[in-house]
């Protein structure tokens, strides 16, 4: 079974990976697509930059998940020209997008305090 | 694939389909523009161009592999989709199972009725015949010189036709006639046979279901007593014993050999007819003294056109060889309307038959299930309605888990679509045991009208068409509407009416208004022709009609000659006037509604008057047989024969319009029998009686003699003194036996059942409308009880404060059932002008009644009204009782 999404360690040391589930994946693509519109490359490049290289999506799961994306309507897609004459496919937010991404962040953060006010609990 | 599935996915189907190619180059540019950015990455990292590169393709796992994967995303989302939308629908159904089974009945019966009649209209009137490549034959048809069009051609015609000329790859001529038929010394039987070019099976297409057909020798040519049977006179006569083949059959006394049975789904190239058995033509120049029949001089001809060879094109042909053929031709100079030119149609479909009639009817039907349909589906849109609002708060949970409004809308149409789904089914299953139903309606004349109503391909696209549509159209609005913004407030526990609420109560007012307007409209049109119907009935001119038996005879004129047929008819006269049951007998060549129709006489009197009259020939004792009094005159008498003077009897129309107020006793008139003037003295005077036709006011009629005619194929008609026919007929059975054995007896009816014949088609008509106009009325009756019903739940906490406030308990009553009313009274101002409408399209089909008939329209008003009262009362009453106190607290 591939990984979708590995948890890298600072110092390039491929530990044991943690496996995220799909829907994180998910959030965080429509999450770079809301910062601008990019082609798929750059997004994985951007993920991978702004979370300090924790987070690397691998290719092999990066475009199956965009395309998923634009069929539930939540991100849409245009060939533009680039600067050097390169012929690309840029992806960018739909408001009902932008809707799923609110409700999606909601939900993880609530995940994730709940998971975290369990994991600071003293121990006896 | 599921049908759902097909439903939602076409049209994102057909743009994928298209884009297909498109979308999946795309695809492969943006993988390949990936591999170029990432194998740059890596130079740029430092590695050798080759090493980023297979570094690069690395990464990504294998082009097609991801190109396959990005597919799968794209398609699995769907299928998931519609798979838990399914699953979901059928919960839900599940769930109110009382809800769902009146749903799936109503329309099961609005779908039911529509394909019913469906069927029988295609059956009657569109089905092509089970032949091979029915779209390549063509009907010859003569134009005469009168203009007049007819499928009557002569036969050799058919043989220039076929003898090479190009045009068509083969031809073959039909014709029928009635035969005596016997089997094994057995009495005879008569039968319909139909003659045939000896290639008629190859020539369709059509491989019998036992034996071989024609032989070969006769299909060459070299003609041999052979015949084939139909498929259900094998069933009926010889219970499918395969044995027979091989076996000998009398036709009119001459023996021929069974070698073959037509398959179960042939019937005959007429529509609606269908023969005993077929035998074969026989060659130019000979004949069979024992029947005429294999040698016809005219028949129809059907055609196969070569291929390449467009109608027109072949019209024109034909048509050339046709002149061609009539200048030479000498029999054809000498007829009375000659053929002038040829005309082709399509073959398709076979010759119309008798069943042409019913083609009005049929189609004012199609229309009345129509609206019967609507008024069922309106119903099912306001139940979904009113279920939808209920569930409002479970489709806001689930809005705001996360179900776009997309999807949900999609979820609420799977319902409905499952509902038409199940209710399709049960309509065709409805359909199927209605066959014989209909059969009943169809008149049973001297040559019984068959169908063959077993549904075909068409009825199935039909169904499933009218199925989806209706799922459609119910769920369409329900889905919409209960989908609306809003969707927030259903999660809080009010039950105050938003804003969606009111649209929707709106909408359901409308769509019962809309119902009960269809139901009025359907319901005075049934009551239009109920009446003409009745009227029809009623006005039987003939007393008793239930005691007078009707026996059909066809001595073979090929056996029997004219003095022989004399001699017979007046010995089974003798014979029957003596029995002891029977007060008259007499014999009439057609007789009260004789189904051959019509026969036509032209009557002069010395100053130059002519009449053109129907006419009958009948024996003594006729018209006291039937009923027919004697106004003036005498009746025919044992005296008057071959040798006397020719008489007649005339009715009093015919007296009037030749001699006016004078006496017609003693009169001398012409009239042409075989082309010759012959003089007739008028010897009678009756009373007019429209005898071949109920609908409309009789032509005039004149009587001939039997004797002096000659008998060909009488009726015998005998009254009886007592309504106990059975013994009587077994009675003549016997007599006829003991005086012939070689002339059978058939069609034995009374007089009533030809009547009731005569109307078979304003029964169908007027019975399916009624039953039409109860279903809508029922439909209407339950859609505004569950309106006014669920109404009242919404407003029970209104109606508790109004009593607590002091209102009395019958003024809420009166408040509620006001309200159901006035939609009713909406719906009736809207249904009446409709009415009126669609009374004046009907008005053609309708006896004595008009269509402004202020006597239906005000009955089906009434009847309207007061059924709507009844369903408006039974809430109307639950509101009466509501306690203020449990009404307040409610929630």
């Amino acid at each position: 079974m591939e990984e979708v999404l590995v948890s890298v360690t600072e110092d390039m040391e491929m530990s044991k990976p943690s496996d995220l589930v799909q829907g994180t994946l998910d959030m965080l693509l429509l999450k770079i697509l809301a910062l601008e519109p990019m082609n798929g490359f750059a997004v994985s490049q951007r993920l991978k930059q702004v979370s300090g290289d924790v987070l690397q999506v691998s290719d092999g799961s990066l475009y199956p998940s965009l395309h998923k994306l634009e069929q539930e309507g939540w991100i849409t897609a245009e060939w533009k020209t680039s600067e050097y004459g390169r012929r690309a496919k840029y992806y960018s937010l739909t408001r009902l997008g932008r809707r799923q991404l609110e409700r999606e962040a909601d939900n993880w953060g609530r995940l994730s305090s709940a998971i975290s006010r369990v994991i600071k609990l003293k121990e006896a | 694939m599921r049908p759902e599935h097909w439903l939602f996915t076409i049209p994102l189907r057909l743009r994928s389909l298209f884009r297909w190619a498109q979308a999946d180059q795309e695809l492969d540019d943006e993988l390949r523009d990936h591999l170029e950015r990432k194998t740059e990455e890596y130079v740029a990292q430092g590695m050798t161009q080759e090493e980023a590169h297979r570094r690069a393709r690395f990464d990504l796992g294998g082009i097609e592999q991801t190109k396959e994967k990005c597919r799968d995303a794209r398609r699995v989302n769907w299928i998931q989709d519609l798979a838990q939308d399914l699953h979901y629908g059928v919960r839900t159904l599940r769930k109110s199972p009382g809800f769902t089974a009146v749903a799936i009945l109503t329309l099961a019966l609005g779908i039911g009725a529509n394909t019913v009649i469906f069927n029988t209209a295609n059956a009657a009137l569109w089905r092509t015949l089970p032949v091979t490549d029915p779209q390549s034959l063509v009907r010859l048809i003569s134009v005469r010189q009168d203009h007049r069009e007819s499928n009557i051609l002569p036969v050799e015609l058919a043989e220039e036709l076929r003898r090479g000329h190009d045009i068509f790859s083969d031809v073959i001529i039909r014709d029928d006639d009635g035969l005596s038929f016997s089997y094994n010394g057995g009495s005879a039987e008569r039968v319909v046979g139909e003659v045939v070019s000896p290639n008629f099976f190859d020539f369709l297409g059509v491989r019998p279901v036992l034996g071989q057909g024609f032989s070969s020798e006769a299909r060459k040519g070299q003609w041999a007593p052979e015949v084939v049977l139909s498929y259900r006179f094998w069933r009926r006569r010889f219970g499918g014993d395969p044995h027979i083949l091989g076996q000998t059959v009398r036709l009119n006394n001459y023996p021929f050999t069974i070698v073959g049975v037509s398959p179960q789904d042939f019937y005959s190239l007429v529509v609606g007819f269908e023969p005993e058995l077929r035998v074969p033509q026989m060659p130019r120049g000979q004949s069979l003294g024992q029947s005429e029949l294999l040698s016809p001089s005219h028949a129809e001809i059907m055609a196969r056109l070569n291929p390449g060879i467009g109608i027109v094109q072949a019209e024109a042909a034909t048509d050339a060889v046709c002149q061609q053929f009539l200048r030479n031709d000498p029999a054809n100079q000498h007829e009375v309307n000659p053929t002038r030119d040829i005309r082709l149609a399509p073959g398709s479909r076979g010759w119309q038959g008798d069943l042409a009639q019913y083609r009005t009817s049929l189609l004012v039907l199609v229309g009345l299930a129509a609206v019967v349909l609507l008024v069922t589906s309106f119903n099912l849109t306001s139940m979904l309605l009113a279920r939808a609002t209920t569930r409002r708060r479970e489709l806001a949970v689930r809005a705001a888990i996360g179900a776009g409004r997309g999807r949900l809308v999609r979820q609420m149409f799977t319902e409905s679509v499952l509902l038409a789904i199940a209710a399709g089914a049960a309509g065709l299953a409805i359909m199927s045991s209605t066959g014989s139903t209909i059969r009943g309606f169809l008149p049973k004349g001297h040559i019984n009208v068959v169908l063959d109503l077993s549904p075909d391909l068409r009825i199935l696209w039909f169904t499933t068409g009218l199925t989806l549509l209706a799922g459609v159209i119910i769920g369409l609005v329900p889905a919409l509407q209960a989908t609306r913004n809003h969707l927030t407030l259903g999660l809080k526990s009010d039950s105050a009416a938003s804003i969606g609420d009111a649209r929707g109560a709106m909408f359901r007012k409308s769509l019962t208004i809309a119902q009960v307007a269809l139901s009025l409209s359907l319901l005075t049109i049934a009551g239009l022709f109920a009446r003409s119907l009745a009227n029809l009935e009623t006005a039987d001119p003939f007393p008793q009609p239930d005691r007078v038996l009707l026996f059909r005879m066809k001595p073979q004129k090929e056996l029997y000659d004219g003095e022989r047929i004399r001699v017979f008819t007046s010995e089974v006269l003798r014979r029957i006037s003596t029995l002891p049951e029977v007060k008259f007998a007499a014999l009439a060549e057609e007789g009260p509604y004789g189904s051959r129709g019509a026969m036509h006489a032209t009557v002069r009197a010395s100053d130059g008057r002519t009449v053109h009259s129907d006419m009958d020939i009948v024996s003594p004792a006729f018209f006291a047989a039937v009923g027919i009094p004697l106004l003036n005159g005498r009746d025919f008498s044992a005296q008057d024969n071959k040798t006397s003077k020719p008489v007649i009897v005339v009715d009093e129309n015919l007296a009037r319009q030749l001699f006016g107020s004078g006496n017609a006793i003693g009169k001398v008139v012409e009239s042409p029998v075989h082309e010759k003037d012959v003089a007739f003295e008028i010897i009678g005077v009756v009373r007019a009686s429209r005898y071949y036709d109920l609908h409309q006011s009789p032509p005039p009629m004149v009587f001939f003699n039997l004797q002096q005619a000659g008998p060909y194929m009488p009726t015998l008609h005998v009254r009886v003194a007592s309504a106990d026919a059975g013994t009587v007929v077994s009675e003549v059975r016997r007599e006829f036996d003991l005086i012939d054995k070689g002339v059978p007896i058939f069609d034995v009816k009374t007089l009533q059942d030809r009547a009731t014949d005569e109307l078979a088609q304003q029964r169908l008509v007027s019975d399916l409308a009624g039953a039409f106009g109860a279903l809508a009325l029922t439909l209407v009756a339950v859609g505004l009880y569950g309106l006014m019903a669920f109404s009242v739940a919404q407003r029970t906490r209104e109606i508790g404060i109004r009593v607590a406030l002091g209102a009395e308990r019958r003024q809420i009553m009166s408040l509620v059932a006001w309200q159901g009313m006035r939609i009713v009274l909406i719906g009736v101002a809207l249904g009446l002008p409709a009415s009126f409408i669609l009374a004046r399209l009907i008005a053609g089909m309708l006896y004595n009644v008009h269509p402004d008939d202020l006597f239906s329209f005000a009955t089906m008003t009434f009847i309207v009204g007061l059924v709507s009262l009844l369903a408006c009362y039974l809430p109307a009453r639950r509101a009466m009782r509501v306690d203020p106190m449990v009404a307040l607290r409610y929630e």
